[in-house]
């Protein structure tokens, strides 16, 4: 059962000694190889890596020495990622060129892993040409956010001329043109996607986590405890979501870690709901029984016999609910009760587009676009993340 | 005397009424000794090895009895000794070993989970006594094995795993419920000799439950019989085997098949079946299936009769013979 293409050819024996330093680039070794995937997205990344640090060289040195957070977190990550694809290439393509001698000898094990419901999860989910595309466009996000100082051309906030820049149409020196005040709209669209981003995953992550140990609390004690817990889910569930927030953002001055929280704890509900499900029949399975049996204390048979076992449609719903956090922050930001100017955020730049929408089409447009964009390939994440763990979809053509 | 247990009932309450699982049953089990509980299927045998570990799901409730472990009510210990007892001092196998084990984590890991819970090691120990546990119970590489997720074993293998988590806090008791009954025939013989040969290092003693006599006369000193939650007849297993009291032994016995016998020697099995229990039979709940059946037995359950050495019998026709 070895699947590996060409293992004979370790870069050492590389018929060009040319080539040997050629093959110090990541991802070369591994084209060498046969390895198309690996090789494609280790060059490709470090690529990318290396253009931003040479084009951006100014401001690569100019943020390198600054003390401002976000400048330091940009430039470090900058090179640790550098760092990391080279060092990550090499270690892989050493792996891979040497016999694997540490794995079970049997024929058996060796098929037994390939069969593991985790990698046969990779991949199908590999084959999902839609959902990889759409991870491919959340990660580009993700980079862009973190090396927003990087990026930008211009600071994001500044008002230099505003009767010569005002609402100049998008070219070259300013690719998603400018607002009523002058300021460059794709410095302000690149720093929005921190906050979109930052929002949606926080958001996810409080809500997700509060909603799976309150379901599973409920879920596995049962009885009154269970009875107690999803009435009061039942009550927070009769709000409508949306008004419920508008009252919390008002009621508390709105920051970032303010809508995280509202967010979160206005949305959890759903994970508690089909997480107790889960439970309820989980509990019932004869592992938990014999946990209890072998004298096990209820946190642990929650956190670590439970929990995990539940993780697949957790898995699911959180990459699901990351779309609609993301979302629920435009539309507070729009109607200007979330992020507040000048932070930039998507949801207040399309705000702002909304009443220059005669005048400056391009300063809606943009931000409206990315915005559809991450929340369509969060959605088609999620599909691709639902399909590959299902079971019940194609499992068959796999083992 | 390891465990005493008196008079257990336990009763499950469901829409249809009271249903009576286990029913005024009283044995008691001696340090490093195998007692077999045997009986056929639904006649309540998982339900006593549950309610010793007061481990009896709801609607299920005991009712009534003590169950008295080194004699300790494990009714009236608190909850934290009831938790350290179970796993501590009392392992339990069951039936099924595919279900038993957790399917996300890999075996080794559960064995040390046990260890560092019990024995308050730290994981590092743990992890290399669990290493040492697997070997144990003849599993082949076990450095390489205590990686291994469940889905990756054999049932046989499997089974030593759960019985390597049962005893790897060296159990004074060990209940073994049904721990060959998912296995095919020559697995069987190699878990029952790894009980055996387990039993001999830790002097452990052994309930073991099964409705395969054959199993029973391999390894029990003693024998409880078990019908519809309640003790039909106990004694030393070879004592009952040659001369079984009880009409419901003497059936189950003669419908085992047994080389030798011929075709002239006709299997005859227990004529119907077991009966709902929900509405079991007035007296004797064996008696509408019992050829000495009378109007006597219609009236009220017998009594257990000591009916020999160590041996009784709940039976009004049985005699000594």
């Amino acid at each position: 059962m070895n699947r590996r293409p060409d293992v004979s050819r370790p870069p050492a024996d590389l018929p060009d000694p040319s080539l040997r330093v050629f093959a110090a680039m990541p991802g070369v070794a591994h084209l060498l190889m046969g390895r198309w995937r690996a090789g494609l997205n280790l060059l490709g990344f470090t690529v990318l890596l290396a253009s931003i640090l040479a084009l951006r060289w100014d401001a690569f040195r100019e943020a390198f020495s600054s003390s401002a957070i976000d400048d330091w977190v940009a430039t470090r990550f900058l090179l640790i990622a550098l760092l990391g694809c080279l060092v990550f290439s090499i270690w892989d393509a050493r792996r891979i060129s040497t016999p694997d001698t540490s794995a079970p000898s049997d024929i058996t094990a060796a098929s037994a892993k390939a069969r593991s419901p985790y990698r046969v999860a990779m991949r199908r989910f590999a084959e999902n040409t839609l959902a990889v595309a759409a991870l491919y466009t959340i990660l580009l996000f993700c980079l862009v956010a973190i090396l927003a100082p990087l990026l930008a051309p211009y600071d994001p906030a500044a008002i230099e001329d505003p009767t010569n820049t005002r609402y100049l149409a998008p070219s070259m020196a300013h690719l998603f043109g400018t607002d009523e005040f002058g300021r460059d709209w794709f410095s302000r669209a690149v720093y929005g996607a921190r906050v979109s981003l930052s929002v949606g995953f926080l958001a996810v992550i409080v809500a997700v986590t509060f909603g799976t140990v309150y379901g599973s609390v409920a879920g596995y004690f049962g009885g009154m405890v269970d009875n107690a817990l999803m009435r009061l889910v039942d009550v927070i569930i009769a709000f409508p979501t949306f008004f419920l927030m508008l009252m919390l953002v008002s009621v508390f001055e709105a920051s970032l870690v303010v809508l995280v929280l509202i967010l979160g704890l206005t949305s959890w509900t759903g994970t508690a709901r089909f997480i107790r499900g889960e439970i309820l029949s989980l509990k019932e399975r004869e592992f938990i029984e014999a946990a209890r049996a072998m004298g096990l204390p209820h946190r642990i048979i929650i956190f670590r016999h439970l929990i995990p076992n539940a993780a697949a449609p957790v898995l699911v719903s959180a990459s699901l609910m990351v779309g609609g956090m993301i979302g629920a922050e435009a539309g507070l930001s729009f109607l200007g009760i979330g992020i507040r100017p000048p932070t930039p955020s998507w949801g207040n730049m399309i705000g702002q587009g909304q009443g220059a929408l005669l005048v400056a089409w391009w300063v809606a447009l943009s931000p409206g676009l990315l915005l559809a964009l991450t929340v369509l390939s969060f959605n088609l994440l999620a599909d691709g993340i639902r399909d590959a763990l299902d079971p019940k979809t194609l499992m068959r053509k796999y083992i | 005397m390891l465990l005493r247990v008196e008079n257990l009932a336990v009763s499950f309450f469901l829409d249809e009424g009271e249903l009576r699982a286990v029913d005024g049953v009283t044995f008691d089990i001696q340090e490093a000794e195998t007692v077999a509980l045997v009986g056929e299927s639904g006649c309540g045998k998982t339900i006593v090895a549950l309610a010793i570990l007061d481990l009896v799901a709801s609607p299920g409730r005991r009712v009534g009895g003590r169950v008295l472990f080194r004699h300790e009510d494990l009714q009236k210990v608190s909850s934290e000794k009831l938790r350290k007892i179970r796993g501590g001092q009392i392992g339990i196998v069951f039936q099924e070993p595919g279900a038993a084990l957790n399917p996300v984590f890999p075996i080794g890991r559960q064995i040390a989970e046990v260890l560092q819970l019990h024995l308050g090691m730290l994981r590092h120990d743990a992890e290399r006594e669990a290493v040492r546990v697997l070997g144990g119970v003849g599993i082949p590489e076990p450095e390489k094995r205590f990686k291994a997720y469940p889905f990756e074993l054999s049932g046989g293998m499997q089974q030593r795993a759960v019985i390597a988590i049962a005893t790897c806090t060296r159990p004074a008791l060990l209940i073994a419920d049904e721990p060959t009954t998912a296995l095919d025939v020559t697995v069987q013989g190699e878990i029952l000799d790894l009980l055996r040969d387990l039993q001999e290092r830790h002097q452990m003693a052994i309930l073991l439950i099964t409705h395969d006599l054959g199993v029973v006369a391999d390894m029990a000193n003693r024998i409880l019989v078990m019908y519809t939650g309640k003790l039909f007849e106990k004694g030393p297993t070879a004592r009952v085997y040659e001369n079984p009291r009880h009409p419901y032994t003497k059936g189950l016995l003669s419908a085992i098949p047994r080389l030798g016998l011929g075709k002239s020697a006709p299997l005859t099995g227990i004529p119907g079946a077991v009966p709902d229990l929900l509405d079991l039979p007035s007296g004797c709940t064996f008696h509408p299936r019992c050829s000495l059946a009378d109007e006597e037995c219609t009236e009220f359950f017998p009594e257990q009769r000591v009916m020999g050495i160590a041996r009784e019998c709940a039976c009004y026709k049985a005699k000594i013979t």
